[in-house]
């Protein structure tokens, strides 16, 4: 059974970060660790026996771009909030390169950091989630931010409350709606059959 | 940040969402009728929302898992790029994993 993280440490450490002490983020990159280690681990028990879960690379890359990132970090929970909003990119990066490789044929030579590590399936539905979700947002971005949350974060709902400084309660409504109308979005393009760009 | 207000249509659409589900799903056609009245859209809208309604989260959660394990079934990484930076070697491996020296790629 982990051990939750120190809340008040992670606050000083996010706010030293925060203040331009980059050492601060090396104490926080553990948490950023288990934070997207438990999303690649929920679910799916059994069904992969041998499957090895290494969470590492996907962490590592999200830690390079952290180490680079500009941002104004208050709480742990707003520095869980980017992080989906990081691995969202970088999941929409790996799987438009899946496309463009597809797509590309030939004897085209792409460098390592677009080798295809998503499969073709796998990459469609990522594109497809992430542009229905950014029309979500033009409809209405609180819904948007929250499913982003939820489903690339990781995060739980009270966590997601809490860094969009929301009830749960007012959670459960938006995502009522905001899932109904993803649902929506998905099936009639699936039923269309349009690849995504 | 700026961000657009919601337009009245997505606020009114989504009222009637909320509206509808307080009742019987058999007094929803009714209620539907008498908000919407000539508003086939709108009633489209509306209606297409509430059949899609459901508690199935697995849809929005599934890709994002798929994706990061297909990611993280990566067994070696040294030497490998990513994004700008070239990953040189392993530094040490712990409970979480393996951390990685890396350096900028136009550094080398």
């Amino acid at each position: 059974m982990e051990t939750p993280p120190d809340r008040q440490l992670v606050t000083r450490l996010l706010k030293e970060w925060g203040g331009g002490n980059k050492a601060a983020l090396d104490e926080l990159m553990p948490i950023v660790y288990q934070q997207l280690h438990k999303l690649a681990s929920i679910c799916l028990v059994g069904e992969r026996p041998n499957h090895t879960l290494r969470a590492t690379d996907l962490l590592h890359e999200a830690y390079l771009r952290l180490v680079d990132a500009d941002v104004d970090w208050q709480d742990r929970v707003h520095f869980f909030a980017v992080s989906a909003r990081l691995l969202r990119r970088i999941l929409v990066d790996h799987a438009r390169a899946q496309h463009r490789q597809k797509r590309g044929g030939g004897v085209e030579t792409i460098s390592l950091d677009e080798s295809v590590m998503i499969g073709p399936q796998t990459a469609s539905e990522i594109v497809a989630l992430d542009e229905a979700l950014q029309r979500l947002a033009a409809h209405d971005r609180r819904k948007s931010e929250i499913i982003e949350l939820l489903s690339f974060g990781g995060l739980t709902y009270d966590e997601t409350a809490a860094a969009l400084e929301i009830s749960p309660a007012t959670v459960d409504r938006e995502l009522r709606m905001a899932k109904a109308w993803l649902r929506r979005e998905l099936t009639r393009e699936s039923a269309e059959g349009s690849a995504p760009a | 940040m700026a961000t657009s207000p919601r337009s009245d249509r997505w606020v009114r659409i989504e009222h009637l969402f909320y509206a509808a589900l307080e009742l019987e799903p058999d007094s929803r056609p009714l209620f539907l009728d008498q908000a919407c009245r000539d508003d086939a859209e709108l009633r489209k809208e509306v209606e297409s929302l509430l059949q899609m309604d459901s508690q199935t989260m697995g849809f929005l959660r599934k890709p994002v898992l798929d994706a990061a394990q297909q990611i993280t079934a990566k067994e070696e990484l040294s030497g490998k790029r990513i994004g700008a930076y070239q990953l040189l070697r392993v530094l040490g491996e712990g409970g979480m994993g393996k951390v990685y020296l890396a350096a900028r790629a136009d550094d080398l």
